[in-house]
């Protein structure tokens, strides 16, 4: 099974997949748009109070007008209107590279406005691949700088689940065999109880899928030297992770982010 | 190669580099990067390096003859559903309300009992006040208290401990600013 082996095609996969996520990331928060009322945790007037906005001169005008609620939400609209059109036209066109030059300023201006808080791990994430697509953009004619993309998100992709790997085993809770439990019994976390129950009463079970993990995090990074079938063996077990934290922690946008690196690991893999 | 395309692979390179950098040497770069970094283009991938730890926000209020409710706990996660793994609009901000509270307790385990009025003064802890003061109220309430319980999680052998108490705040002090 050879998939996708043409540039092209992996570089329009991965723009189809990011985007799906953005969407899905646009629909969230317009969904929740209430969050960003005057009285709210997330009102622009509350974040601009915080030490990181007041210590810094950031063209306040300018930030005020583009954070506030008024042209927030159609910002907002405008990146999933864009979106839309990336999954709809993945492939490298002066649109879409219009389309991600919007998705590109307009997710930075979200992280910006979040950073008091602490940006979450999928829309960082997301702004990596986007830009690397947007870079690539610049040329869309050019070959080399296809592959290079390629690379670049594969490599990305490789030293997260390496980094998350290696942080785990540096840890001696997660060491002594019993990090997944740990997560599973964080009640706020959002784990099913029975999840928890089960790794109680099963600690062998808890144990071998805690290195099970850590071990598969560490190794990821063999995806892109070892033979065909056997990276495959890597890309089933990313699949299967990522749909198993999606479900279990209701972390749907970590989901979005890492699979759309896959069409580039399986370009690299078969190279 | 053109030149536009060796400045485009040098851009992605230096990208790269400075991802990984930032990977071996998080807490040294982090003064640079939160200075820096203020779009966050350089991601952190530790992802649940530490141990959780299930933290509790409740709160009680202050009628108008001074006595006080009952401590009423807020779920900061939402309860477990498979449709989650779709959609799950609300998970942001209970992520941010979770990660604020655990930050709040962290500068309270991390500072000497001398500054701890301070803890007051804090961003994180005013926007967990700002966020429990917001949340509906009776008639006849006058302030809000809130405090941080720390469990074992959902099988427990030991009973939460409480970690922080604020004092309580008024209505009028808070919420109107």
């Amino acid at each position: 099974m050879r998939l996708f082996v043409d540039p092209e095609q992996a570089l329009a996969w991965i723009t189809r997949l990011v985007a799906i996520g953005v969407l899905l990331d646009t629909l969230e928060l317009v969904y929740c748009r209430k969050q960003f009322d005057d009285e709210q945790l997330f009102a622009w007037r509350w974040l601009r109070r915080s030490r990181f906005f007041s210590a810094r001169r950031l063209f306040p005008h300018v930030v005020d007008l583009l954070l506030d609620r008024p042209l927030l939400i159609p910002l907002i609209l405008v990146r999933g209107v864009s979106a839309v059109l990336l999954i709809v036209l993945p492939q490298a066109t002066s649109s879409s590279t219009v389309a991600l030059a919007l998705v590109f300023a307009i997710s930075s201006l979200l992280n910006l406005r979040a950073a008091p808080y602490g940006v979450d791990t999928p829309s960082r994430f997301t702004i990596v691949i986007v830009g690397a697509l947007l870079l690539r953009g610049g040329a869309p004619g050019s070959p080399i700088l296809a592959q290079v993309c390629l690379w670049f998100i594969a490599l990305q992709a490789c030293i997260s689940y390496a980094t998350a790997g290696m942080v785990k085993l540096f840890n001696e809770g997660w060491r002594s065999g019993v990090g997944l439990f740990n997560v599973a019994n964080a009640s706020t976390l959002g784990m099913p109880l029975r999840l928890a129950t089960l790794l109680a009463r099963h600690e062998v079970i808890g144990r071998g899928l805690t290195w099970f993990t850590i071990a598969m995090e560490c190794a990821f990074p063999l995806v892109l030297l070892l033979p065909t079938p056997f990276s495959f063996f890597f890309i089933a077990w990313g699949l299967l992770f990522h749909l198993t934290i999606a479900s279990l922690l209701g972390l749907n946008r970590f989901f979005w982010a890492w699979i759309a690196t896959y069409p580039a690991i399986l370009y690299v893999t078969q190279r | 190669m053109t030149r536009l395309e060796t400045l485009l692979i040098a851009v992605m390179a230096i990208w790269l580099l400075l991802t990984i950098v930032y990977q071996v040497f998080p807490r040294q770069l982090a003064p640079y990067t939160q200075r820096w970094d203020l779009f966050r283009w350089l991601p952190a991938y530790d992802l649940f390096a530490g141990t959780p730890r299930t933290l509790q926000l409740s709160f009680r209020d202050q009628l108008v003859d001074g006595s006080m409710t009952d401590w009423c706990a807020i779920e900061i996660c939402s309860k477990h559903r498979w449709h989650h793994a779709i959609w799950h609009p609300e998970g942001r901000r209970l992520d941010v309300v979770g990660s604020l509270v655990d930050d709040l307790i962290n500068i309270i385990e991390n500072q000497s009992s001398s500054r701890s009025k301070e803890v007051s003064d804090r961003f994180v802890y005013l926007s967990i006040l700002r966020f429990v003061l917001c949340l509906p109220r009776a008639e006849r309430v006058t302030g809000r208290q809130f405090k941080i319980e720390q469990s074992e999680g959902y099988i427990a052998t030991r009973p939460s401990k409480q970690l922080f108490c604020s004092r309580i705040h008024s209505y009028e002090a808070v919420c109107g600013s």
